[in-house]
């Protein structure tokens, strides 16, 4: 024990020191940052900075985005920097300490929205600049193909009368606000078993743990084909147009009122210069236009809905209201 | 091969160990504060870091019992403990000390001077001041790891190591 | 299955792509003897460098680059005991000592044979047993995890060398150091002092390089120097009598390491110390276990190769990566445009039989370029100590900056490194408490989703059959050797053992 409260005394003496003389050791200082802050347009390399680990979808997102963009603006780099830890938390925080820079991007998406409302942290979505939302996901309501449910009404009314367990990938992430939403809206009642990612859940799921999951259709489309897997639902607005996805009713159709989507796209640093912000709405429009996007949303099964900027601050905005229907510290 | 060291003082493990079992348990309450069990008497955040912290204090008092129990046997150092660089164990704790104290110069010196300047001028001082090195050799050793360091981080890895006042 | 082999075969052995897989050896052998880059960094940090190859060269080469690492990683451990990663750290605990012995050629070239060994093993059996064994690992819930957790914690302080009590103590403090971050079952924050790079908990690549690498310096400063080793070439040079004494540890750690790498994310670190555990317990040589084994260096080194490859098995039939450097390589399949998952042996049958000899490939190069270089790695031992450890701390800290550009992790490395020296003066085990670290969470994780599962019950696991024989092989670990000394003691008059082997201190 003294070890530990050691190292807990230590490192925060280090923090306080290193705070003081504003190294960028282990808070919000960004001193360095002084300089390039305010300036109209990025100069030299730009950094995406992705809060999630590599090899997931925001990952996956972030580096696409990165990509294209840099194709479609002549003399821009752009390097992604994972930074990932505390469900997204530490990214964003990182990047909280960027403002005034316009030469930062972060590969965004809807725990911007849920961090704030189920934890401690110091930023909101308004502390950022929208820049982008490239499309939206919605998540499939899954079962295993043994299940004796067939459709997300057959599991609503089933979780009624006996135990129904349901894998979540993370506490507080999106499946359990979409969760959370069914049973708000339905009487439902789901016990949750809270797993780290997307695909310790599919193998949870797989393994017979838990009998419900929601996952997005790229972590379950090659399950879904091999036929491992069942779709009982999509809790979108409408059906997904890609032909292997055009036969999950919605549940809506199954008379569930029951529609999140998860959003993906990218934010610009708080407070910088309007020129900057202009500059990176252009970048993402030549961007959305070109054909390295459309293969991004198709391989990764996303809904091209895209917002700008002011458009993209109003959806923000609205999703914040739904979310906080579900999720409260 | 190295010298044995000599093991700390009896005394100093008994405030070890009893530091460890006091403070596993008076800190143990800290683990309430996050809640053992969530609704439905689930696993909640305060679970694990209190029962690691009831086991540590069983087994700090465990080993400060035993502590107490073994053999008083202090051997204070009567010969003069010399290592093969000739140096006494007073001298080597000295010069432990100043490494010490270096290390955290080095640290806090890394946002004015960049961290491979920092760390190229440790190198320096260490193999010359402590280590009685030929200031020569010492120089090209520490400019040859500083310059390695630079070119496999910065260059190859395109790590945005941390610069100062002199841009790398 | 062996028209499979021949058709991998086929494809892979080109002049083009042994020259390719040559090169990412090289290099990731490079990246791995920099403290903080282990395989998964190596892998994540030269992929773009393979994609202006064809996707089976890329593959092969991407091999090339993970054995690379994985075996940069052991040198440094077993020549300067700073293990790059948590799958190495066990190898510092007999390796570093070959290595003072002037035995770090032979040290080396075990590891690299026993790695050799795995792979042929584990690549057999991947190809014939991966349907199964996939089959198996989905059993594997969160009660049969939480089981293997305990039955880690319990070998680590099992077989510890010095007192349990300390050992058991250290791997608690582990545990409770594992508990600072974001819980994972609520999602709340703990022990984090509003500190947001706490939020991610204490990394445990840094509190490994602060324990073992800083520790070890300013240990070594305090007992004086190590002298520089001037062992002869020939002492340096494996002999036929190490290879016939590591053949059984080799053999041992290959199958225990690819029947744990099978299980998603339990991970090649579990691997590498229950392998070890075992070894010393099953070992004839079990006394020298911690002062220079050349077993104790074998057998962690075949498990860890092992259960890497067979981490392949969920990724390649679930689609499920079975640790960070399967996850960094199964993204960049999908930039070749190939989506992993269930259908990939079916639709891809040469891309993933070509994927299966690469590793085949990047070990038998691995062999070729590491065997008569491990003598001349080994010349680094004699550089003068008072140049050699201002460079390790070098290394040590600037390698910790660039895990994650972050320079919180070179304040945790300091502290840690701070710890390992005291830890070093007051006798207490090192390995114990990382096991804790990289334990913890795991144990907490499975622990708070056995608690969902079974509605708060948490005796429910003993109607799991699998995870009741874990923790029945964990309960026999922990008291077995009572038992046997009880009966010895019976037998004939001996000494109390018990009370000496916590008086017994380390060098």
């Amino acid at each position: 024990m003294r070890a530990l409260s050691i190292a807990r005394t230590g490192l925060a003496a280090m923090c306080a020191v290193s705070l003081a003389l504003g190294a960028a050791g282990c808070g919000a200082s960004g001193s360095d940052e002084e300089i390039a802050a305010a300036a109209p347009a990025p100069t030299g390399d730009v950094t995406m900075v992705v809060p999630f680990g590599a090899g997931g979808g925001s990952d996956i997102a972030g580096r696409a985005m990165a990509d294209g963009l840099v194709s479609s603006t002549p003399r821009l780099n752009i390097n992604v920097d994972n930074r990932d830890g505390g469900a997204g938390a530490v990214g964003y925080s990182y990047f909280l300490a960027k403002a005034g820079s316009p030469n930062y991007l972060l590969a965004t998406e809807t725990s911007l929205i849920s961090l704030p409302l189920s934890q401690d942290v110091e930023f909101s979505h308004r502390s950022f600049t929208p820049v982008v939302k490239i499309g939206e996901d919605y998540t499939l309501l899954v079962a295993r193909k043994d299940s004796p449910m067939d459709t997300c009404a057959e599991a609503v009314r089933q979780s009624r009368t006996r135990r129904v367990l349901a894998g979540i990938s993370g506490a507080a992430g999106p499946d359990n606000i979409v969760f959370s939403l069914l049973e708000r809206r339905t009487g439902a009642e789901l016990d949750r078993v809270p797993y780290e990612s997307g695909s310790e859940t599919l193998a949870g799921l797989l393994g017979g743990q838990v009998d419900l999951a929601s996952l997005n259709p790229s972590e379950v489309a090659e399950q879904l084909e091999a036929g491992d897997l069942k779709a009982l639902c999509v809790f979108g607005d409408q059906r997904y147009d890609y032909p292997e996805l055009a036969g999950i009713p919605t549940a809506r159709e199954q008379g569930i009122d029951v529609s999140f989507a998860q959003f993906r796209g990218a934010i610009a640093p708080g407070n910088v210069h309007p020129k900057a912000a202009k500059f990176w709405v252009r970048a993402a429009r030549r961007y959305i236009d070109s054909r390295a996007y459309r293969d991004y949303i198709r391989s990764e099964y996303l809904q091209p809905k895209v917002a700008f900027g002011k458009d993209f601050a109003q959806y923000l905005r609205a999703n914040e209201a739904l979310v906080a229907e579900v999720l409260h510290k | 091969m190295t010298i044995q060291s000599h093991p700390p003082r009896h005394a100093a493990h008994l405030v070890l160990y009893g530091g460890l079992a006091a403070a596993g348990l008076a800190v143990a309450a800290s683990a309430v504060g996050y809640r053992i069990f969530v609704e439905e008497s689930r696993i909640g955040p305060g679970f694990l870091p209190l029962v690691a912290r009831l086991l540590l204090a069983v087994l700090a008092s465990v080993l400060l019992v035993k502590q107490m129990r073994a053999p008083r046997a202090e051997q204070e150092p009567s010969h003069e403990d010399v290592d093969h660089t000739g140096r006494t164990t007073e001298q080597r704790t000295r010069v432990l000390r100043r490494v010490f104290a270096l290390l955290f110069v080095t640290l806090l010196a890394v946002q004015y001077l960049g961290i491979v300047l920092a760390f190229g001028l440790l190198v320096l001082v260490i193999s010359t001041w402590l280590e009685g090195r030929r200031p020569l050799p010492a120089v090209l050793m520490s400019a040859t790891s500083a310059a390695a360091m630079y070119v496999v981080f910065a260059v190859f890895l395109r790590v945005p190591l941390p610069t100062g006042v002199f841009g790398f | 299955m062996i028209e499979n082999l021949l058709l991998g075969l086929s494809t892979a052995f080109t002049p083009m792509n042994l020259l390719w897989c040559f090169i990412g050896v090289l290099l990731g052998t490079i990246i791995g003897l920099l403290p903080g880059m282990g395989s998964s960094t190596g892998v994540a940090i030269l992929i773009p460098l393979t994609l202006t190859v064809e996707p089976v060269t890329a593959l092969i080469m991407l091999a090339g680059i993970y054995y690379g690492a994985q075996y940069g990683g052991t040198i440094t451990s077993v020549l300067l005991s700073t293990p790059g990663e948590a799958a190495t750290v066990v190898t510092t605990l007999d390796g570093y000592q070959m290595a003072r012995r002037g035995r770090a050629g032979a040290a080396l070239a075990i590891a690299a044979i026993g790695s050799f060994f795995a792979a042929i093993v584990s690549l057999l059996l991947l190809a014939g047993l991966a349907p199964p064994f996939a089959e198996l690992a989905l059993r594997f819930g969160p009660q049969e995890n939480l089981a293997v957790m305990v039955l880690a914690l319990v070998t680590m302080v099992a077989f510890s060398g010095q007192s349990r009590t300390r050992a058991a103590a250290m791997a608690t403090v582990g545990v409770l150091l594992a508990c600072v971050g974001v819980d994972a079952g609520t999602g709340e924050a703990r022990y984090t002092f509003g500190n947001i790079n706490l939020l991610s908990g204490i990394p445990y690549i840094e509190v490994v390089i602060g324990l073992f690498a800083v520790g070890e310096v300013l240990h070594q400063i305090r007992v004086g120097m190590a002298k520089p080793i001037r062992a002869g070439f020939r002492d340096l040079m494996i002999r036929r009598q190490d290879v016939r004494d590591s053949a059984g540890a080799i053999g041992r750690g290959s199958l225990l390491g690819f029947a744990l790498g099978c299980l998603p994310g339990a991970g090649t670190t579990l691997a590498s110390f229950i392998a070890y555990g075992v070894e010393k317990r099953v070992s004839k040589n079990s006394k020298q276990f911690g002062r220079g084994a050349i077993q104790g260096v074998a057998a962690p080194e075949s498990a860890n190769n092992a259960a890497a490859n067979a981490n392949f098995i969920p990724t390649l039939t679930l689609g499920i990566p079975g640790g960070a450097t399967t996850a960094v390589l199964l993204g960049a399949l999908t930039v070749y445009g190939l989506q992993p998952g269930p259908l990939l042996f079916a639709e891809e049958p040469d891309l993933v039989w070509g994927l299966l000899v690469s590793f085949f490939i990047g070990n038998v190069i691995l062999l070729v370029l590491n065997l008569p270089l491990a003598p001349v790695f080994a010349q680094l031992l004699r550089i003068p100590y008072g140049y050699l450890y201002p460079i390790i701390l070098f290394t040590s800290f600037v390698g910790a900056y660039a895990i994650d550009n972050n320079f919180f992790s070179v304040w945790v490395v300091f502290v840690f490194g701070v710890i390992g020296y005291g830890m070093k003066r007051f006798d207490l085990p090192m390995a114990p408490l990382v096991v804790g670290v990289v334990v913890g969470a795991l144990f907490e994780k499975a622990l708070v989703q056995t608690s969902a599962i079974e509605d708060g019950n948490l005796l429910m696991i003993f109607t799991r059959p699998i995870a009741v024989t874990i923790l029945a092989l964990a309960v026999l670990l922990m008291i077995g050797p009572a038992l046997m000394r009880r009966a010895r003691a019976l037998l004939g008059p001996t000494r109390p053992r018990e009370d000496r082997e916590d008086e017994e201190t380390h060098v």
